[in-house]
């Protein structure tokens, strides 16, 4: 656009509405969540914590190439070496491939307790907020009452009548775990049910549904996902605990927490056997917690403006 | 000539973030003198609040502050932290919109009032409680010494405000910056609130930097009026000038779409197109011609001149110099 | 004489507060024609909000009745009642609030239509194109998201979400508050122009005399849960008869300083009383300052004190 030509005096054509509109629009903010958890140093310090222990869940038995269960009684109880990397436990077992195999019995019953801590805590929360009333102190006490029973009694109880196994083991867990996501869950429903656009979508004629899922769920996802990310490590050592205990995965299959137990009894003598499982519990549970924290960064602003 | 209380010239502030530098204040230069209500009148999001953040130096660090500033004749740039929080509540003093959020739930009123009396001033404390009771009295609360026991939330709204008043000129301060004072206030009780703000700066000869984007709050209260539009100031003058011959095109529309209100509702309201610019966006040339009927070609190009019309008069803008090119 | 669009009556309503009994809106009737704006003015705490809410079904009413095309809303099932709704929409207050953060514009504008089951895919599109050019926005805002536009536009959205499915009454509930003075003018203009195109009737809350003054055909004042006086606007506004009314008019700050200081001005003493402990008799007796000793003791009746205007004050009490 060549001005100079134009007489500097002259009046600037207007213009159109449209250009109005755009020429001061708020361009849109590419800074999303997403973006700002990488750009958190302990949101991608929890990341690179994790992604080890996710590669060797992979490939870590293979690399060895041991069976967890292989039994090399020349060599019990031999420390690190090149043989065997992690040393042997008590019945010659490579304790690197067990660890492996351990991450994944473990891993695996923190996410799926998580999950399902989720979907209780989601429905729990969910009725009980929106609906109010009533039907929110009933179901909020029921909450508290299940919360201030004793949990490990309940938990061996539950050993006594269920078995021990890995499914009794998910039922101890998740039994009061969903609570903390259903306060959560409420919480969040309590806080943004009078928000206008609530008010708005029900004027509408939105049914509680149509609100749950679409208006109220989506903007809880924050708070929600941070908690998501902080049950998976209580679950993990909820289960490293109670196999720990001897109420969880029993033998010869390898969680953390068996391998714990296995190690603080011989802790004098051969303390790597119990130095690698409580490494591992400790760097996964830190790792979750930090990708919390960077989660919490991540959501903290994402309705502000940019530099605000 | 009296000298000015506080001067300010070619403030500029930039914020810097991680990712960015934005530049948010330009150039603004104004002065106050004693013993007046100036105004400092613009819309949402057009940087007056964070003038008098800056002049009072309440802004983090990631906030660069540039420009002369002189209060009292002290450069306010050279004086540490403990200097300045000196100078805010003693002699430099500040309200702000909210009530319900400037004061501390759980203190009584009375200690908050006194706080910065004893701290400052270096009073027992029986005799700030009899000096706070009867600055209670001046702000038109009733039962002042009862009151001095209460706590915020047993207060209403409008008391509250009366109480942060007090708070701010307790220890006598010779500038004042009130940042919205009334606009979370109902309108009757913003009327009372105004009456008593122009009350006790006769009193106590005090100037008062009055925030506010409601142009009736400046034709009441205020002798000089300073006009802000996207971090810059487009107009100044007194308050009987720009209300009656505006020069600059926003200040003309802000009062015309004011008072459009009292036409009939057939003829619609005269508005201005568009939308304010987001704070920190700089545009070649006047960041007002995107939405200034009068704009030209030159406005686009350049940045205006200020215009110094008269000895308290001057705006920004290519208007002026165009009428004399073409007279 | 037609039959008015929405007739309230006696509508009131209770809140519990810790045991006790806040009556937030007390015995308040009024009526809207079709095409009419209705405005509601008055402070914090009158009510005027508390009535928006009544009338959108979003609380229910202690007392009263809310006919609306001949049919009491408070009767109907909660099935029916909701297919009535839609010709009674709201716009609200904080722009940014009343659209949800995660919805693009598109998705906020399409919900109506796929409430009520009422969308053919390639007639939506056409639709919402053509409901976003009515409030003044260019299509291209379609895809966008609540934070990257301004107030203005965002309450646009808000509007043309409101009269999509097009309603016979628009609830304003102080709309132009949170919005820069410049952008008010718009909205009110846009107001404006959608109400003669279609023929809707709007109940404007606010606060801001001024703009009722501007924009409203007839208006009633509240205080206290209570309304003191309504009529037509010109006459309310200009001809004030109730205390409080003329204490309100007195305390709108007009931008022009030689006016604004040379006019005579009501100054009402004290506060608002809380709702929990209204006075007894008249609501406003304990700052009017015109009161008298039956104020305290009874309750004044609204009276036709004009034709056309009508106040409850014991000051007319010779009127009719």
């Amino acid at each position: 656009m060549h001005l100079e030509d134009k007489d500097p005096w002259s009046p600037l054509a207007p213009l159109s509405a449209q250009t109005y509109e755009l020429a001061s629009h708020h361009s849109p903010d590419t800074t999303n969540a997403w973006h700002r958890f990488w750009h958190h140093p302990l949101g991608k310090g929890g990341a690179i914590l994790l992604l080890p222990i996710l590669i060797f869940i992979l490939i870590g038995p293979s690399l060895s190439g041991y069976n967890y269960d292989a039994l090399h009684l020349a060599y019990k109880n031999q420390p690190p070496s090149t043989l065997f990397w992690f040393g042997t436990d008590d019945l010659g077992r490579d304790i690197f491939t067990r660890i492996w195999y351990g991450a994944r019995i473990s891993i695996s019953v923190g996410l799926l307790a998580a999950l399902i801590d989720l979907g209780i805590g989601l429905f729990w929360g969910g009725i009980s907020g929106l609906v109010g009333g009533r039907l929110d102190e009933v179901m909020m006490r029921i909450a508290d009452i299940l919360y201030s029973l004793p949990y490990l009694l309940i938990v061996i109880l539950l050993t006594v009548v269920l078995g021990s196994g890995l499914s009794s083991l998910l039922v101890a867990i998740t039994l009061t775990g969903w609570i903390t996501m259903a306060r959560i869950v409420r919480g969040q429903i309590l806080l943004l049910k009078e928000m206008d656009y609530i008010s708005a979508a029900k004027a509408l004629g939105a049914n509680q549904t149509r609100l749950l899922f679409f208006h109220l769920f989506p903007n809880a996802m924050g708070p929600i996902l941070i908690t998501l990310t902080l049950t998976v490590p209580s679950a993990i050592f909820a289960e490293a605990f109670l196999s720990f205990l001897g109420l969880g995965i029993q033998a010869p299959l390898a969680s953390w927490g068996t391998m714990a137990n296995e190690g603080l009894a011989a802790l004098q003598f051969y303390p790597w056997r119990l130095f690698f499982p409580a490494l591992l519990i400790s760097q996964t549970m830190l790792a979750f917690h930090l990708i919390g924290e960077g989660l919490k960064f991540a959501f903290d602003q994402s309705c502000q403006e940019a530099f605000l | 000539m009296k000298s000015a209380l506080l001067e300010v010239e070619n403030l500029h502030l930039t914020i810097n973030s991680s990712s960015k530098s934005v530049k948010i204040l330009h150039g603004i230069s104004f002065l106050i003198y004693p013993g007046e209500i100036v105004g400092l009148v613009g819309e949402s999001g057009c940087g007056k609040s964070l003038t008098a953040s800056a002049i009072l130096g309440l802004l983090p660090s990631s906030h660069i502050v540039t420009g002369r500033m002189e209060f009292e004749r002290q450069n306010l740039h050279s004086l540490s932290h403990k200097q300045l929080s000196l100078l805010r509540g003693t002699r430099l003093s500040l309200i702000l919109q909210d009530p319900s959020l400037a004061l501390n739930p759980l203190m009584p009123i009375g200690k908050q009032l006194v706080e910065g009396l004893c701290y400052h001033k270096k009073i027992s404390k029986k005799s700030a409680y009899q000096i706070g009771i009867r600055w209670l009295q001046r702000v038109g609360i009733g039962d002042a010494a009862e009151r001095m026991s209460q706590y915020p939330h047993e207060i209403s709204g409008g008391m509250k405000q009366r109480i942060l008043i007090a708070i701010a000129l307790i220890c006598q301060p010779s500038l004042l910056i009130a940042d919205e004072p009334t606009t979370a206030l109902d309108v009757t009780i913003q009327s009372q609130v105004l009456d008593l703000l122009q009350l006790l700066q006769q009193e106590e000869g005090l100037s008062i930097l009055l925030i506010t984007h409601d142009l009736g709050v400046v034709a009441r209260c205020c002798q000089r009026v300073m006009v802000m539009y996207a971090g810059q100031l487009v107009e100044t003058g007194s308050v009987e000038q720009i209300f009656t011959n505006p020069k600059h095109p926003y200040t003309k529309a802000l009062l015309q779409s004011r008072r459009s209100l009292e036409q009939s509702r057939d003829q619609p309201l005269i508005c201005l197109e568009g939308n304010p610019p987001r704070l920190g966006k700089k545009m070649s040339g006047c960041m007002f011609a995107a939405r200034c009927p009068s704009a030209m070609h030159i406005c686009q190009q350049k940045d205006p001149p200020l215009e110094q019309i008269s000895e308290d008069r001057s705006v920004q803008c290519w208007l002026p110099q165009a009428s004399r090119e073409s007279s | 004489m037609t039959l008015p669009l929405l007739e309230v009556r006696s509508l009131s309503k209770q809140f519990r507060l810790r045991g006790q009994i806040l009556q937030a809106v007390k015995n308040v009737s009024f009526s809207i024609s079709q095409g009419e704006i209705l405005g509601l003015g008055g402070e914090s705490g009158c009510g005027k909000s508390t009535i928006g809410k009544l009338l959108m079904g979003l609380l229910e009413p202690s007392g009263g009745s809310i006919v609306f095309d001949g049919k009491n809303l408070l009767d109907l099932t909660a099935q029916r009642s909701r297919a009535w709704r839609r010709h009674i929409q709201m716009i609200f207050q904080n722009p940014t609030a009343s659209l949800n953060p995660r919805m693009t514009i598109e998705e906020t504008l399409a919900e109506p239509f796929i409430i009520h089951g009422l969308f053919e895919q390639a007639k939506l599109a056409r639709r919402l194109h053509d409901l976003l050019l009515q409030v003044g926005l260019s299509a291209d805002y379609l895809k966008r998201l609540p934070h990257e536009l301004s107030g203005g536009q965002r309450q646009r959205v808000a509007i043309a979400r409101a009269i999509a499915l097009n309603p016979r009454l628009l609830i304003c509930d102080e709309p132009f508050s949170a919005l820069d003075v410049s952008v008010q003018s718009q909205i009110i203009n846009l107001l404006s122009r959608l109400q003669r195109e279609q023929n809707l009737s709007y109940l404007i809350i606010s606060h801001d005399l001024s703009i009722l003054r501007y924009l409203t055909h007839r208006s009633a004042i509240m205080y206290l849960g209570e309304i003191i006086e309504w009529g037509f606007s010109s006459d309310v506004y200009d001809h004030p008869l109730h205390p409080y009314t003329q204490a309100l008019i007195s305390s709108v700050l007009l931008p022009d300083p030689i006016r604004e200081r040379q006019r005579s001005r009501v100054v009402i003493k004290g506060e608002i009383p809380s709702l929990l402990h209204p006075p007894s008799g008249c609501p406003f007796h304990t700052r009017c300052p015109h009161a008298m000793n039956i104020c305290r003791a009874e309750k004044p009746p609204m009276r036709e004190v004009k034709p056309g205007h009508f106040s409850a004050c014991h000051l007319y009490r010779n009127a009719e």
